[in-house]
């Protein structure tokens, strides 16, 4: 059950009050623990008839209620490769899910030296997964690390999934015949669309939507336009938020700007042409996770903004838009001290926070609901705190 | 061993040290820039030497030993006195011949050691230069060349002396 310990409360408290730059909506903001006890949530969904459902990179599948309340662990849920970065990752429902009940999961698969980002779509029937089919898998790679994961569905109805390179296959990113380091295009049956642009192309891979990503693990659509986001997790440095359009090429690793590791550089080139700058980027990095970008009705002073999950970097970035223009900057949560995941907005125009952990506490994992003070009523069983 | 000696010795290994990391740097930004041509990257000679001299500054020897140069120092610097174990060793087994080989062995041994260890704890290649055989061996040769010549500045030491 939900919050009713008063320590997230006291965490909570002090967001704001200590953040002292925070903005006027900031300080309208409520912030209430909808759900806890996680351990490493990766994704979440919010579903049409007000549930949720709940990844968690290490352990599984959970149903969450409306008031954010444990309803169910899913079962059958295809086991994945928890190592390092593997695990299971993100968790997504078919736009017609009311009828259907068909979700998507990205996840992990294989072992240490033979591992893949896989895309399995399943039928959500009585707690559990039935008719679990594998409809997408990269090729394998012998590290556990950089999957991407992240799944969307665009308004067209076609599934986006967004892939790693794997860290030392970072050229693969640039290669047509590889599956590695790309957004990739399906139709919700797992079959390659048509019009996908490198359809038809000699030694490309056609379910290619665009290449030149590093660690994708943020996607969002934007629900007013219809334009695509991703959030790029860079090296040192060249954190980055792109929008993604088909057969762009978002220039990893030869244009980044971002420098390796040991100090050295990646390439000589921060940009390149025929290739994409990103909206926006963070130097030094930030960490960047998942991203969304806001559309509702509760705070309409953050239309059309983009917020972005920073691990590394523990806070929620809202990047302000004007148009395509990127207008300004805010870090949101600093005083939290977490690791932040994933960002969703729900219907009601509430924004959702996906907290994978708060310093070293074990099950530390939160969701966040963030809505307006003077907004709607408490949800039953739910702490709220007025900032 | 006199002064005059042990600061000829401490000279080579500043000396050997130094090549190596250069030659290292250099053959793994080399390495990094041959895979993005590979895939398409147009590098001028002047991106490469701009390139080449940033990661000679970016990966140098530092206070911080997880630094590649810094990594470099300390394997050979452990690696250099165990050759010259090896040599005093041959010389009594009577197999002096192999004696010219040890350094740049060890040389090529430390490197190789400081790559496997990063990729045991980080389970990536922590320096992407020594990725593959070409990386691998490029880094290898780094190792060899200041086995090299610190054997040849010791053995000249040794002939003055």
């Amino acid at each position: 059950m939900i919050p009713t310990c008063s320590r997230p409360l006291a965490v909570l408290a002090s967001l704001f009050v200590a953040g002292g730059a925070a903005s006027d909506t900031s300080r309208e903001m409520q912030v209430e623990v909808f759900a806890q006890d996680f351990d490493a949530p990766w994704g979440l969904e919010l579903l049409p008839d007000g549930r949720a459902l709940v990844t968690e990179r290490t352990a599984g599948l959970t149903l969450l209620a409306a008031d954010g309340s444990r309803l169910a662990t899913i079962e059958n849920v295809p086991r994945s490769f928890v190592k390092l970065q593997g695990g299971l990752f993100d968790v997504v429902a078919h736009p017609q899910f009311a009828t259907n009940a068909t979700i998507y999961l990205s996840l992990a698969h294989g072992s240490q030296k033979h591992n893949t980002t896989r895309v399995v779509r399943a039928v959500l029937r009585d707690n559990a997964l039935v008719d679990v089919t594998v409809i997408f898998d990269t090729e394998p790679k012998g590290t556990a690390v950089h999957y991407g994961g992240r799944l969307a569905f665009m308004q067209d109805g076609t599934l986006l999934v967004t892939t790693g390179e794997g860290a030392d296959y970072r050229e693969h990113a640039q290669r047509l015949d590889s599956l590695l380091g790309k957004v990739i295009r399906l139709d919700d049956d797992g079959t390659v669309p048509a019009d996908n642009p490198f359809v038809g192309r000699p030694n490309a891979e056609p379910a290619i939507w665009t290449l030149g990503h590093r660690n994708p693990q943020g996607l969002a659509i934007d629900a007013k336009t219809g334009l695509v986001y991703a959030a790029e997790h860079g090296p040192r440095g060249g954190d980055e938020v792109n929008r993604i359009e088909r057969q762009a090429n978002y220039g990893w690793p030869i244009a980044t700007h971002g420098i390796d590791y040991p100090g050295s550089r990646i390439s000589p080139f921060d940009s390149y042409p025929g290739m994409r700058e990103p909206v926006v980027y963070w130097t030094p990095s930030i960490g960047l996770s998942g991203v969304a970008v806001y559309r509702g009705a509760m705070f309409p002073e953050w239309d059309g903004d983009i917020f972005v999950a920073s691990l590394g970097g523990k806070h929620v970035a809202r990047v302000q838009m004007k148009g395509d223009t990127v207008v300004g900057r805010e870090r949101l949560f600093e005083q939290m001290q977490a690791r932040f995941r994933q960002i969703e907005v729900g219907p009601d125009g509430a924004l959702y926070i996906v907290v994978e952990s708060i310093g070293d506490r074990p099950r530390s994992g939160q969701i966040l609901r963030i809505t307006r003070s003077t907004g709607l009523p408490p949800a039953a069983n739910s702490s709220r705190l007025s900032m | 061993m006199s002064v005059h000696r042990s600061i000829r010795i401490l000279f080579a290994f500043v000396a050997a040290a130094f090549v190596g990391y250069v030659v290292a740097s250099v053959l793994f930004t080399t390495v990094n820039l041959i895979r993005l041509s590979e895939v398409g990257a147009e590098i001028s000679l002047t991106d490469a030497v701009r390139t080449i001299w940033f990661d000679l500054r970016g990966m140098a020897p530092s206070f911080i030993w997880t630094q590649y140069g810094s990594l470099i120092v300390i394997g050979l610097a452990i690696a250099f006195p165990v050759a010259a174990l090896l040599r005093h060793l041959a010389v009594i087994a009577n197999v002096a011949s192999i004696g010219p080989w040890l350094y740049p062995l060890a040389g090529v041994v430390a490197i190789v050691m400081i790559l496997v260890l990063s990729y045991q704890e980080y389970e990536v290649y922590a320096f992407a230069g020594a990725r593959g055989w070409l990386g691998g061996l490029a880094q290898c040769f780094a190792g060899a060349c200041a086995g090299y010549l610190f054997q040849v500045l010791t053995s000249r030491s040794e002939a003055r002396s």
